[in-house]
């Protein structure tokens, strides 16, 4: 027999820990690790917006 | 590294606390992003202080803090020139956003059935959110920086398509689940009630969700603002559906709302440069407008405590009230029923010591007549005590019934007085019939009850005379209309006391007992409760105690409260 309350606490600490553990990758690899590419012109310098 | 010259593009590098920096254009953006945050903070903040136990409002709080930080992500979006900020906020942009999705559809869930979605539901939007989980820092998320313009912003992965997918699919979720428990209430009042939850959680997400989608598909993302200023109207009608539906008091939360909102109003003046000189003088009025805001929420609070107290007692005091109403119904209708039971043998005890005294059985003992006038006399006694106990559970419930024509009452008191005769001779007593109606003395009432009236004063008077005579007068009394009878007698009398609560239920003059007198002090409550239905008045005289008594009744020519035959 499953306990719907014991499930509803997993279900919702998987949630929480999930979304804290991705916030926390994404902060080591775009910000510690700046591991993103960048999308340049030919020449490496962005057109100025006019 | 990555290897950007911000100078170039001429972005402006020196952001405060990444949100404020000349990149953000003009006032506008601030104001789409800030004042919904303030507004569904305050909102929240204060329906939490006054229920915090209330999942509907933890529900619109959590929704509150998941917009926050959607808001301050976006605006750090705004005003970052470091591609490595924008890369990271705008990755977890779409947490934020999704959790505003799902904390809407535990709003309706909680608002609506009062309960969260079962832990399978729970755990299906758990499913379609790891992808989500997985991959917001990956490339499917975000393809990189994209230097190729200066507009700094990101180059969009799959995912985002994903994300959207799975919020029109809550979207749908919600106005599913509302037109469904639409159809299972029939009541008008919970119908309207899901109508305004509905619709409300549905226009706030689309308000704002709005800026998103015309940003993406129009790469307009100033135009897409305007949404966000829809989000304090959508969320203020969530929380006057809380506030109406649910036990908060509007008082109380008015009151809340107002002391907060001054307070924040004055203390955001401490910050607003060019006032440096007034910033005393705002600290003190802050002080003062908490101090009074405390004083004011606690009187608030003590007078909501007080009527809530009064409002509970007195919906005790009518369930009281309504039980003891179904007890005194029983109470008569056990009177009436014992009543019955007692006098059908009763009838046939005073037959047979009647037919005794007359000698169908053969001669009886001299010694056994007194034995068996006794058992007559006893018998006629409790006879008129049942009478009496069941015109009382009549009367109390509403059943007694009348019979009106027109008779002659000086008739009908001469016959009366002819018939008691003998036993007041018996008792050493004189009785006399008197008549002064000067017109036909004919009234218009019940007979029957208007003998059994007479005769209950009679029988008073017999009681409480030991000597002397009792005299029955007809008399009109042309001026007010009305015809009467009153019974005199030379008995015991009355105090003034007595007579002010004599015609009251088991009230009996207060030297009955002296006298020896038996009876039930029920008598005149029902001669007094007849004679009132009937249209007439009744009334006790005496010139007090020892002094004799005097009681009268009068009808009027046309009774002017007439009860209809049945």
């Amino acid at each position: 027999m499953i306990d719907e309350g014991h499930m509803r606490l997993v279900v919702r600490t998987a949630f929480v820990v999930g979304i804290a553990v991705s916030i926390a990758i994404t902060y080591q690899s775009k910000i510690v690790n700046e591991d993103f590419e960048i999308f340049t012109n030919p020449d490496g310098l962005p057109e100025l917006d006019e | 590294m990555n290897a950007i010259n911000p100078t170039y593009c001429e972005w402006d590098t020196t952001s405060t606390i990444l949100l404020f920096s000349e990149n953000v254009f003009g006032n506008f953006i601030y104001y789409s992003h800030l004042l919904p945050v303030a507004c569904l903070l305050f909102l929240s903040g204060v329906l939490l202080w006054q229920s915090p136990k209330d999942p509907t409002v933890r529900t619109l709080l959590f929704i509150s803090v998941a917009f926050t930080a959607w808001s301050l992500s976006d605006l750090v979006l705004w005003a970052t020139a470091n591609p490595a900020h924008t890369m990271f906020f705008w990755s977890i942009i779409i947490h934020f956003e999704l959790l505003v999705y799902i904390g809407a559809l535990y709003f309706i869930h909680y608002f609506i059935a009062r309960k969260s979605p079962s832990w399978k539901a729970e755990l299906l939007v758990f499913i379609v959110y790891l992808p989500v989980i997985f991959l917001a820092h990956t490339s499917y998320n975000l393809l990189g920086f994209d230097y190729t313009n200066c507009w700094r912003e990101a180059l969009e992965g799959p995912l985002l398509a994903y994300v959207y997918f799975v919020e029109l699919a809550i979207a749908l979720w919600i106005l599913g689940y509302g037109i469904y428990q639409l159809r299972m209430v029939d009541n008008k009042q919970r119908t309207k009630e899901i109508i305004i939850a509905t619709f409300g959680i549905v226009a706030f997400l689309v308000s704002f969700s709005l800026g998103n989608i015309i940003g993406t598909l129009e790469i307009d993302w100033e135009l897409g603002q305007y949404g966000l200023f829809s989000v304090p109207v959508f969320v203020g009608i969530l929380t006057f559906l809380i506030i109406r539906y649910r036990s908060i008091d509007t008082k109380m939360f008015a009151a809340q709302a107002l002391v907060g909102g001054i307070f924040i109003l004055i203390v955001s003046i401490l910050f607003v440069r060019g006032l440096e000189n007034i910033r005393i003088i705002t600290s003190v009025t802050a002080i003062l407008v908490a101090l009074l805001g405390y004083l004011l929420i606690k009187s608030v609070h003590r007078e909501i405590a007080q009527r809530q107290k009064v409002e509970e007692l007195a919906d005790r005091l009518e369930k009281a009230n309504e039980r003891l109403k179904i007890l005194d119904k029983m109470k008569s209708e056990f009177v009436s029923i014992a009543s019955h039971q007692l006098r059908s043998p009763l009838t046939s005890i005073r037959g047979y010591a009647s037919m005794l005294l007359e000698g169908s059985f053969g001669k009886i003992p001299t010694k056994a007549i007194d034995a068996v006038e006794h058992i007559q006399d006893s018998s006629r006694y409790m006879a008129l005590s049942i009478e009496d106990y069941l015109n009382v559970s009549r009367i109390e419930a509403g059943n007694m019934r009348y019979e009106y024509s027109d008779f002659n009452l000086k008739e009908e008191v001469t016959k009366l007085v002819e018939e008691l005769r003998p036993m007041v001779l018996k008792k050493g007593l004189k009785l006399e019939a008197e008549n002064s109606c000067r017109t036909g003395c004919m009234i218009h009432a019940d007979i029957g009850k208007t003998r059994q009236i007479i005769q209950n004063l009679i029988d008073n008077a017999l009681k409480y005379t030991p000597k002397g005579k009792i005299t029955v007068t007809s008399f009109d009394n042309p001026r007010k209309k009305t015809i009467g009878v009153s019974i005199h007698d030379t008995g015991v009398g009355m105090s003034k006391d007595t007579i002010e609560g004599i015609f009251e239920k088991f009230i009996r003059a207060r030297n009955a007992n002296q006298i020896n007198v038996t009876g039930t002090g029920l008598g005149l409550f029902v001669a007094k409760r007849m004679v009132e239905e009937m249209g007439g008045r009744i009334w006790g005289e005496s010139d007090g105690e020892g002094k004799g008594s005097t009681f009268s009744v009068e009808f009027p020519l046309v009774p002017k409260n007439r009860k209809s035959s049945k």
